[in-house]
Order: C-alpha cells, then sequence, then structure tokens
C-alpha cells in the first residue's frame, strides 16, 4: 500500500494525483485533526493507537500498512508545513515505548515489522539554500527515526514543477 | 533589556521545556525585565504578538518532536513572523531545544529550523542548545545547577546566558546527559514497562502491534 500525505487544496490534489491506484491512501486537509499533546497514552494506555479521537487516532496502523509513504509538503523553515508536520507528530504510536541504538543514536523500537520507502517533495518559490540543507538533513533523521528502507528528497518550485516530474 | 521565555511545549503542565526556562532564569540578572509567553496552542491572541514585539530577546524552549518543531508550534511561528516583518525590529532570538533521546545532537535539525525562522523574520539568531533526555533535568528540579543530571549543563547554560545578555551569537551547543547512554537506555525502559503496568498493562501488551 502507498500512504500519500500532502497539504494540497482539492484542484492540485485532483491535478497532481488523478487516477490513483486501488492501494494509495491519500492524507490531505479535509481530515480532522488535533494537535499531539505528548501524553504518551500510544505508548502506555492504548499501545499502537493515539488516544485523540480524530480521522488520525489509528495513524500508526496506517504506517505499518505501507510500503511506501510519500510526503508532499510546502517547504517551511526547512521542514513541512503545519498540517503535514502534524499528521508525522501523530504517528508516534508507530514506535515502541521502548528504546533502542539505531545508526549510532538512541531511537524508538519497531512496533512493526514493515520498513517503508519514504520519499519526500518540498514545494516552494522562494526555498533559501539553509533552508534547502536543513529539509535533506530533516528528512534523513526522519528515515532513520522511521526505521525507512530507504528516503529520498527532492524540491519543486511549484505544483506544476512537481506535475511534470511525476509524469 | 526584556527578555521573553517563550514556552513552546504542547503541555501547560509539566513541561521539560517549563523546566529548562526556569533553570535559565535563575542564571539571569534581576536588573532585567523578563515576561513569560506560554504557547501550548495553535493561535496566538494580540496581547501575545504585542508581548513578543516588545522584547529585546527572545527565548524559545520547545520540545523536539520527530526530528522537527511541534506543528502547533509551527502555526505560531507563522503568525510571529507576519506580525514581526510588518515593521523591524532588533530582536536577538535563542533557543533551548529537548529531546527524549540520548544525543544532544538530535535537536540540531529543530534548531537549524529556529533559525531560518529568525531569518525569515528578519531577526538576528543567537544561538541554540539541543539537549538530550531533557526529562532527566526535568526531574531533577531541586538538584543544584552543575551537580547529578544538570552536571553536563552548567557549562554550555552559562556561556548561552553570556552571550544573551550581550545579545552575541555563538555556535550551537549539544548537551548529552551525564550518565552512559546505555545505563540510561535501560533505566528509561524500566521506567516504560512500569508505567504501562500502572494502567493494567503488561511489558507485552506495550509492544503489541494492532
Amino acid at each position: 500500500m502507498k500512504l500519500i500525505i500532502h497539504d494540497l487544496n482539492q484542484s492540485e490534489a485532483d491535478r497532481l494525483f488523478g487516477q490513483l491506484p486501488d492501494d494509495a491512501i491519500l492524507i490531505g486537509k479535509d481530515q480532522e485533526i488535533h494537535q499531539c499533546v505528548g501524553c504518551y497514552g500510544c505508548w502506555v494506555e492504548t499501545p499502537g493507537l493515539c488516544r485523540i479521537k480524530d480521522d488520525f487516532s489509528d495513524i500508526g496502523k496506517r504506517m505499518a500498512q505501507s510500503d511506501e509513504v510519500e510526503i508532499i509538503s510546502r517547504c517551511l523553515y526547512g521542514g513541512f508545513s503545519p498540517f503535514v508536520k502534524n499528521v508525522l507528530d501523530r504517528t508516534l504510536p508507530y514506535h515502541q515505548p521502548y528504546l533502542t541504538i539505531r545508526d549510532g543514536e538512541m531511537h524508538q523500537k519497531d512496533r512493526y515489522k514493515n520498513h517503508v520507502n519514504l520519499s519526500v517533495r518540498f514545494y516552494g518559490e522562494d526555498i533559501t539554500l539553509p533552508e534547502k540543507a536543513t529539509a535533506e538533513r530533516f528528512v534523513e533523521y526522519n528515515g532513520i527515526d522511521l526505521h525507512a528502507q530507504s528516503h529520498r528528497v527532492s524540491f519543486y518550485k511549484n505544483i506544476e514543477e512537481m506535475e511534470a516530474h511525476r509524469q | 533589556m526584556k527578555i521573553g521565555l517563550i514556552n513552546g511545549s504542547p503541555k501547560a503542565i509539566g513541561s521539560t521545556s517549563a523546566v529548562l526556562l526556569d533553570e535559565l532564569k535563575a542564571l539571569l540578572p534581576a536588573d532585567h525585565d523578563l515576561i513569560s509567553l506560554d504557547m501550548h496552542h495553535t493561535m496566538l491572541n494580540n496581547s501575545q504578538l504585542e508581548d513578543v514585539a516588545s522584547c529585546d530577546v527572545l527565548v524559545f524552549a520547545l520540545p523536539m518532536y520527530m526530528g522537527g518543531i511541534p506543528s502547533h508550534l509551527l502555526h505560531c511561528l507563522i503568525q510571529l513572523e507576519k506580525s514581526l516583518t510588518e515593521s523591524p525590529h532588533d530582536m536577538t532570538v535563542y533557543a533551548i531545544v529537548n529531546n527524549g533521546h540520548y544525543e544532544g545532537f538530535q535537536n540540531e535539525t529543530t534548531i537549524s529550523m529556529m533559525q531560518n525562522w529568525t531569518s525569515r523574520a528578519h531577526l538576528k539568531w543567537g544561538q541554540g542548545i539541543g539537549i538530550g533526555t531533557g526529562i532527566m533535568i526535568a526531574l531533577a528540579k531541586d538538584v543544584p545547577m552543575g551537580h547529578g543530571p544538570k552536571k553536563n549543563l552548567a557549562h554550555p547554560y552559562s556561556t548561552f546566558v553570556n552571550n544573551l545578555l550581550d545579545r552575541e551569537s555563538g555556535d550551537n551547543l549539544y548537551v548529552n546527559p551525564t550518565y552512559p547512554r546505555f545505563a540510561l537506555l535501560q533505566g528509561a525502559n524500566h521506567d516504560w514497562t512500569k508505567q504501562g503496568k500502572a494502567h493494567g498493562l503488561r511489558k507485552k501488551d506495550l509492544t503489541t502491534a494492532p
């Protein structure tokens, strides 16, 4: 399954994604999301499931069913836009509470056996060089933290440019 | 000098960021005007925007979430950027970022994002401190700076405060906990099991994959 997390408006999404394969799931701003409050309920009360009752309480499970995660986000200060970052923040239940050492650093153990291929497409007309450099290191960090099989990052000026590269 | 101490944790009560700001406050001379600003939610009101705009120095304390700035604080930073760029401000920005892992350097990308925000808001970047396993500091509230879990924090905090008081810039600093990584990992894992037990769950329940 492919999970696509994006912050596009409906017409941009329709244009960019067109006909999606049956096993692709789109996560966009039309879904209700609340912020992660760092309660750790998804680790010690309802393991694997977020206690916040909205469209994202089972986001960890959905990540686990994916072999590919594609993120499309406006580049903000070298990271994701608030909506996309909110989705990522809510993936805490994808991890176990228990710690391990991965790539020489401390991270959470995997709750699931899958290892996603992570690809991130940033867009923005005026992304600065420092923001680009931060974004590259940020995606690399996400790749390690999610224990991804691979990670890729690319930058586009706008959706039209991204569309041209997707075809 | 007016110093704005901004708690950027989503937790209104009991955050590590609050403790790290308290530790900083204890090192600041009394003749400065300190204002505390809570940014726990996505929206800032006009009074908060005006308070920020009146400062000479801003110190953000925040947790690292998934390698970056927590999403609610991104909303706040967008509002602040808009408000601060409407007129020029002579302001210097500092950041204290903590994470739940061992290595202080894991906060590097988050500090870098705060630096990038500073540029977008046309402000001057001062310095960032990235603290590994910040909760160890929070749990040692009554331990004097430079001792126990705060042993490794004393020197970086002193450098940070000196730069802040002179509104100077410095290299970002990264602090690991005082204790060896293996011991901390075992202790933390033991604590998670204990927390699960408090909710009637066994160790294997915490690793379940729904």
